[in-house]
């Protein structure tokens, strides 16, 4: 989803990162990633639960993660020590002011990755669709 | 060959609970999301300061992103 932000904020909406891990984690990943959007942590997975993410074993260890975890190694993707709760998973919501939910993407397992042209292409629809009333 | 399952039929049943057992143990329930909830959660900064997750949305829209972990 990083690689979207621009075209996030070009339609006048923030993009806004939870992790789980604590602040000293979060801080040396915004510096890692170069983040300019804001990020918060949630070590307690309070948000998570609320959001109706998934915490599971099976979503991280599982089988249907062998490929990915595979094609990311050879595409010199590294994952470090984990930093964090390694079984719960993350998702992907668009909400607008009044807590009105437009979109949510709640990822299966580790693997899942979110759809971010679609979230985009949601979000400018739902703008539109605000823009109107 | 019937004989041959008849005769390990118990074996057979319970390798195969045993098979699925650790599936039915390691997965996880579908919930719900609360939008309200979710407002209502308390996150924190880099700095530590606390932070109400639904004033994030309070007066434009976002895209919340919530990642597995750091590392």
């Amino acid at each position: 989803m990083r690689d979207k932000v621009d075209e996030i904020h070009s339609l006048g909406a923030e993009m806004v990162i939870i992790g789980n891990g604590n602040a000293q984690f979060a801080t040396s990943f915004k510096k890692k990633l170069n983040l300019t959007v804001p990020l918060y942590v949630d070590p307690s997975l309070a948000s998570y639960n609320a959001a109706g993410l998934k915490r599971t074993k099976l979503g991280t260890l599982g089988p249907r993660n062998f490929l990915p975890a595979l094609k990311a190694l050879f595409t010199g993707n590294f994952q470090g020590k984990t930093q964090g709760d390694p079984y719960q998973q993350g998702g992907v919501f668009i909400v607008f002011p009044g807590d009105r939910l437009a979109y949510s993407y709640i990822c299966k397992r580790s693997s899942d990755r979110p759809p971010g042209k679609k979230i985009v292409e949601r979000l400018r629809a739902e703008q539109q669709k605000a823009d109107k009333h | 060959m019937k004989s041959i399952f008849v005769r390990f039929r118990p074996f057979i049943i319970t390798l195969l609970i045993l098979c699925f057992l650790p599936i039915i143990v390691l997965a996880d329930g579908n919930r719900k999301t609360d939008i309200k909830a979710m407002s209502a959660s308390m996150v924190s900064d880099i700095d530590g300061k606390p932070f109400q997750l639904g004033n994030a949305w309070q007066e434009k829209p976002i895209v919340l992103v919530f990642i597995r972990h750091f590392g």
